[in-house]
């Protein structure tokens, strides 16, 4: 038989969960800053001339990045929401917050786990392309 | 560091799913950190360094020095992690091997702090290397302005 949504959310399960709140709130504090950097990068006109598309493929990339910008915004809104939601006082009807904020949880870590993979799989991409094409400096 | 000590009880509460998608996480994140050693490596060294200040100079050489010791440090930490999932048969063979099965969590526990403690310092790193390239561009900038 299954537990109750309350008995299954222990004290272990809520320190669980607040350890990894704590832990995607510090990877998009750090993704910010990931995020700004390769947009100096790709505008600092930094790349050899004369590649074919080179103005085509920055501002691909560039958009792309404003594009993960947004949806990391977003999730550290929903995070906002869902932390305030954790921390509200018990109403009557426990075992409805508790499976709400299992649901929520789980939600998130999936949101976080796309994300982290989409920037990821962004930043290679940038890397392969422009590692090949900085100027050298004289 | 009551962090720390969380991620250290953390362990404890672990199924032997949730190590094996852990250390399936420290891979392929370490993988990727090999990918980006490479790029900033050439950033720093290729580009950086032949325009930044001379003062700086120093502080550049020393970025790609602790850049190579983080490439040993990520391909010895790689192999370990690797030995470590490769032993997970232990905690699911269905044999009752609590000595073993508990040096099984106190290894995955170490490995814990040791992957929390290198994204730290890597993080760290890579920061100090954002700020010089971005010091660089911008004394690129300014001499395109001026020239």
């Amino acid at each position: 038989m299954l537990d109750s949504p309350k008995k299954e959310f222990g004290k272990k399960t809520r320190e669980k969960y607040l350890l990894e709140i704590s832990e995607w709130e510090d990877s998009l504090m750090f993704i910010s800053e990931e995020i700004k950097f390769l947009g100096k990068l790709l505008n600092a006109g930094i790349f050899e001339p004369n590649i074919p598309n080179l103005y085509e493929r920055l501002q691909q990339y560039l958009k792309k990045l404003q594009g993960l910008k947004n949806q990391k915004i977003l999730l550290e809104k929903e995070i906002e929401r869902y932390k305030t939601d954790f921390d509200k006082e018990l109403g009557e009807d426990e075992e409805h917050k508790y499976s709400l904020i299992k649901r929520t949880h789980l939600q998130l870590r999936k949101n976080m786990k796309e994300f982290s993979k989409n920037i990821s799989s962004l930043k290679l991409e940038i890397f392969n392309y422009t590692g090949t094409i900085l100027k050298k400096s004289k | 560091m009551e962090t720390t000590d969380q991620n250290y009880k953390y362990v404890e509460w672990k199924s032997a799913e949730e190590m094996h998608f852990s250390s399936n996480q420290w891979i392929s994140e370490l993988n990727f950190i090999k990918n980006e050693h490479q790029f900033f490596e050439d950033m720093l060294k290729e580009y950086t360094l032949p325009i930044i200040e001379s003062h700086l100079l120093s502080r550049v050489k020393d970025l790609v020095d602790r850049l190579t010791k983080y490439k040993q440090r990520t391909e010895s930490l790689l192999n370990k992690i690797t030995e470590h999932r490769n032993g997970l048969q232990i905690m699911v063979d269905g044999i009752n091997q609590l000595e073993e099965e508990n040096r099984y969590k106190k290894e995955h526990r170490k490995l814990l702090i040791e992957v929390n403690q290198f994204s730290l310092e890597y993080n760290d790193l890579k920061k100090e290397i954002f700020e010089i390239v971005s010091q660089a561009l911008q004394q690129q900038k300014q001499k395109r302005l001026l020239g």
